[in-house]
């Protein structure tokens, strides 16, 4: 094994610096489920991050990520072009979202997790759900998936930060404006970055909607192994990997988690130097040869 | 107010309920246990425990329970400085026992300012004495048990 | 027993036997080696090793063969080594263990085959294990590691997998394979090995060594398959129904780490033994940022608890560039239950050792990092089921020490993710999966062994256990499937 697997099938950049693979995996495409995640390493000196499967085709054996190239890792992932391979790729990994009926959903995500929000809509929609996406960004020109996401819900909003698109403002204000339109959501789904998340789950507290979020943690095995993404949810520890990713919103200690992310801060900052630094100096051999 | 002072403030028969009512609790809790435990030892462990705190129940209806033990054993104190689970019922084995631990220390220590409390009367101080022993006894095992499983290298 | 003497190359004297001291293996300087990651011991030399096995008597009565978990032939190997026929030694032991190199090193042999050597009753027991690893390096560099010239066995067309490629793993694959089964071993990590290769450290484990023994495996035809989780990315019933396996075997490992439950747990820098060194031994991270995976430098780092895997994590964050790094313990350094050569190894390294001591709280800074940990001092009170005298807090001992990483060591459970896809398969209320002295779990055709049943135990009884369940599966072959070729 090894060689002639993972294969890359297809790589675009959807948004600045975030990338759509599909990837050869139908083992996993077979088997996941909305929610469910894999682990993978770019190389053979690679770390193991995991990332939430947005998309897959069980016959055509492949699954979608998308992947913003914040650190080292995902850098290097954001490099990679169709034929490539990957080096290392496992899964389904975690607890499949647990779909029901709800009746009025809303589906708020922010950034790549609007493309990992888009199993969950059409898993709930597919329940019978009325399903509303709120989709937020920076910018207009950093917002991804709504296209996709239009084809799945009953309806989309977007809010930019600099009102660039939709609304001026952050998700939270979407979400107030459809409750002061009369709409009682019964459900609330927020995937996005942890501060997004725990504004979310700040209003939906305060107005008792049921919310569920899912967690992004630092990970090594993904097996329940090592407890490197545990996280306090109801005052009790939790295992992202095995006993999420997703969790009941309100009972997450969302300042405990962001400083858990931020473990390696200064260690991801270097790696990420010396990776872009070796990046230059490819480009500039390449430039030299290239000159010459 | 202190347990202590508590008890002085209190006639027999409030003392009786709420010794009844922390009994029930413990049945309560082990009895939860038993219907998440996994296997037939787990069970029967439980349910001798419920079945003993029965006995108490019972006997503080007269005051009088048969001695099996005859020293108080000693207190490991293995769960007093862990975390009190928050209660709910998906408690895990190990958050079980600590919750149990620390139930039967709080039991043990009522009994005994209880025991101190009747110390001029012959038969509720014996009595008391005896509970205190036993919930020590059961804190003992329970503790007993977290140790082999939960920290077999510690 | 009705097993035959082998016959002696000994030319010595059994009295001057006696006299021979115990010949005392090559290691690093610990000054030295406690900046790096190459193996500590060096291995006996040739002259060495024959002369450690001149010491052996040659007993009518073998005990050493009783107190091995696998029964390896130990005066015949020896007799070998006297022979200076170093392959045939390795070929010896290779009849009863699969994995020689790896228990050459990482088996308790003191407690083992050497505790009950009649030697060792009034001088030093013979190097047993010293002697073991010798012989397997000697054949590893010398081209006869694998067994790949001997003969392919008649292929019997039944189909085993094998989930887990730690020891049990592999012990079962190396039984069955010999038998003409078709063998396929399943691994949830990118690499194989289990718990040697993300536990037991480079230092007294070479990866390159593992790598071998598994490429050797390989060779006899045994299929690998990783980055692949029974449970998850297939189930059990689906290897039965779909893929079309007539027995499995499950060699999960120990896989659940255990925490303390005491506040601040959860603090940046706080580690389970499993992640600490996951990161270190399988991801490199003592590598960054060669490698990707980072890991923290402590400089004052404290281990928590008294076996095998603390001391591996705490001779890891010495290595790693701690000022301080201490083992903090419970009980006292008598009831460890780490080797004494892993105890005495750390302590040369300039490890410290805080016995009796247990933390009841870690205390962080504001960006959530540990800073400190409050502990209380405890004494020795009664001994428990096991002997070991039980430590006690006492009262009002408590103290504050300024640490700035933490591993938590104080053991494992039963990873539950087969358990909780499988519920076919009984648990126990601790979650280890129940089966019988053969392996044999409540699901038909399903054999576990290893620390998934027994819970943290030694890697030497986890392979005694892989090779009981090979043996049983072969018997439920044998008459359940019935011969399909």
């Amino acid at each position: 094994m090894g060689e002639s697997m993972y294969k890359i099938l297809s790589a675009e950049f959807i948004a600045p610096n975030v990338k759509s693979f599909v990837i050869e995996a139908p083992h996993i495409a077979r088997k996941r489920k909305a929610g469910q995640f894999i682990i993978l390493r770019v190389h053979d000196r690679g770390e193991r991050i995991p990332i939430t499967i947005a998309d897959s085709n069980q016959e055509e054996g492949w699954i979608n990520i998308i992947v913003q190239g914040l650190g080292k890792t995902s850098a290097h992932l954001n490099t990679l072009e169709a034929g490539d391979h990957l080096q290392d790729l496992v899964g389904p990994l975690g607890l499949p979202t647990h779909i029901e009926n709800w009746g009025t959903l809303v589906c708020m995500s922010g950034g790549v997790g609007t493309a990992e929000a888009l199993p969950i809509a059409a898993a709930a929609k597919a329940a019978g759900n009325r399903v509303i996406s709120i989709i937020g960004a920076r910018s207009k020109d950093l917002l991804i998936a709504e296209e996709h996401m239009g084809e799945i819900v009953d309806e989309v909003r977007i809010s930019t930060d600099d009102g660039s698109s939709g609304r001026h403002g952050l998700v939270t204000d979407v979400l107030q404006d459809i409750i002061d339109e009369g709409i009682q959501p019964d459900m609330v789904v927020a995937i996005g970055p942890l501060p997004m998340m725990a504004a979310v789950s700040a209003q939906t507290k305060t107005i008792n909607i049921p919310t569920m979020v899912s967690l992004n943690a630092i990970m090594v095995d993904g097996t329940g192994m090592c407890g490197a993404c545990r996280a306090t949810v109801g005052g009790k520890t939790v295992f992202v990997c095995v006993d999420g990713p997703e969790f009941d919103a309100h009972q997450v200690d969302f300042k405990e988690l962001g400083m858990r992310q931020k473990m390696y801060k200064q260690q991801e900052e270097e790696s990420h130097k010396c990776f872009l630094e070796r990046q230059m100096k490819k480009v500039k051999a390449e430039e030299m040869a290239a000159g010459v | 107010m202190s347990l202590k002072d508590k008890i002085s403030s209190m006639n027999m028969s409030e003392i009786v309920e709420m010794c009844i009512d922390q009994e029930q609790q413990a049945i309560d809790l082990y009895t939860m246990a038993m219907d998440q435990a996994k296997d037939d030892a787990a069970r029967q462990k439980f349910q001798e425990l419920v079945d003993m705190e029965t006995v108490h129940k019972v006997s503080l209806k007269s005051f009088e329970i048969e001695r099996y033990i005859d020293l108080p054993p000693a207190d490991l104190k293995v769960t007093d400085y862990l975390m009190e689970p928050t209660m709910n019922d998906n408690l895990t084995t190990q958050e079980i026992l600590i919750v149990a631990a620390k139930r039967e220390d709080k039991t043990a220590k009522m009994y005994q300012d209880l025991a101190d409390h009747f110390s001029a009367d012959k038969k509720l101080n014996t009595f008391f004495q005896m509970m205190a022993d036993e919930e020590l006894r059961h804190k003992h095992d329970l503790e007993s048990e977290y140790e082999q499983e939960f920290l077999p290298e510690g | 027993m009705d097993r035959q003497k082998p016959e002696s190359f000994n030319p010595i004297p059994v009295k001057e036997r006696l006299t021979i001291p115990r010949q005392n293996m090559p290691e690093q300087d610990p000054n030295i080696r406690n900046g790096n990651f190459l193996e500590v011991n060096l291995g006996l030399t040739e002259d060495q090793a024959v002369i450690e096995a001149q010491r052996c008597i040659e007993c009518k009565k073998p005990t050493c063969i009783e107190g091995c978990p696998v029964s390896i032939q130990i005066p015949d190997f020896i007799q070998l080594i006297c022979k200076q026929d170093f392959l045939a030694a390795a070929n010896k032991i290779k009849e009863d263990s699969s994995l020689p190199a790896v228990c050459g090193r990482v088996c308790p042999q003191e407690s083992q085959c050497e505790a009950v050597c009649v030697v060792g009753k009034r001088f030093e027991s013979v190097a047993i294990g010293r002697l073991e690893r010798f012989v397997a390096d000697y054949a590893m560099q010398h081209g006869n590691g694998d067994g790949s010239q001997s003969n392919r066995p008649e292929p019997t067309g039944h189909k085993i997998a094998i989930v887990g490629s730690g020891p049990a793993g592999l012990a079962a694959a190396s039984d069955l394979i010999k038998e003409g089964h078709e063998v396929t071993v399943y691994e949830a990590l990118h690499e194989f090995g289990g718990v040697l290769v993300y536990g037991i450290p480079e230092f007294r484990l070479p990866k390159a060594i593992l790598r071998k023994e598994v490429a050797n495996l390989e060779n006899r035809g045994v299929k690998f398959i990783k980055n692949f989780i029974i449970g998850r990315s297939m189930t059990l019933q689906e290897l039965f129904e779909e893929e079309g396996f007539d027995a499995v075997f499950l060699g999960l490992g120990a896989g659940l780490p255990r925490f303390m439950n005491i506040p601040g747990e959860n603090l940046n820098g706080v580690y389970s033994a499993n992640e600490f060194l996951t990161r270190s031994n399988l991801m490199r991270g003592y590598d960054f940022p060669e490698w990707d995976t980072p890991l923290y430098r402590a400089k004052h780092a404290i281990i928590v608890g008294g076996g095998n895997t603390a001391m591996d994590a705490v001779r890891t964050a010495k290595r790693l560039g701690a000022e301080e790094a201490s083992i903090v313990y419970r009980r006292s350094e008598e009831e460890m239950p780490a080797r004494n050569e892993e105890i005495h190894h750390a302590k040369e390294e300039g490890v410290a050792f805080m016995n009796l001591v247990n933390p009841i709280e870690f205390i962080g800074d504001e960006n959530g990092s540990v800073v400190a940990a409050k502990c209380l001092r405890m004494e020795l009170g009664e001994p428990d089921a096991s002997g070991r005298r039980r430590p006690v807090p006492i009262e009002g001992s408590e103290f504050i020490m300024e640490v700035d990483m933490v591993v938590i060591a104080v053991g494992n459970g039963s990873n539950p993710l087969i358990a909780q896809t499988t519920p076919e398969i009984e648990t126990n209320k601790w979650g280890n999966i129940v089966a019988d002295e053969d392996g044999q779990t409540s699901m038909e055709g399903v054999f576990a062994g290893g620390d998934i049943v027994t819970g943290g135990a030694t890697v030497i009884l986890a392979m005694g256990a892989g090779r009981k369940a090979a043996t049983a599966i072969n018997q439920y072959l044998k008459t359940k499937v019935g011969s399909v070729a």
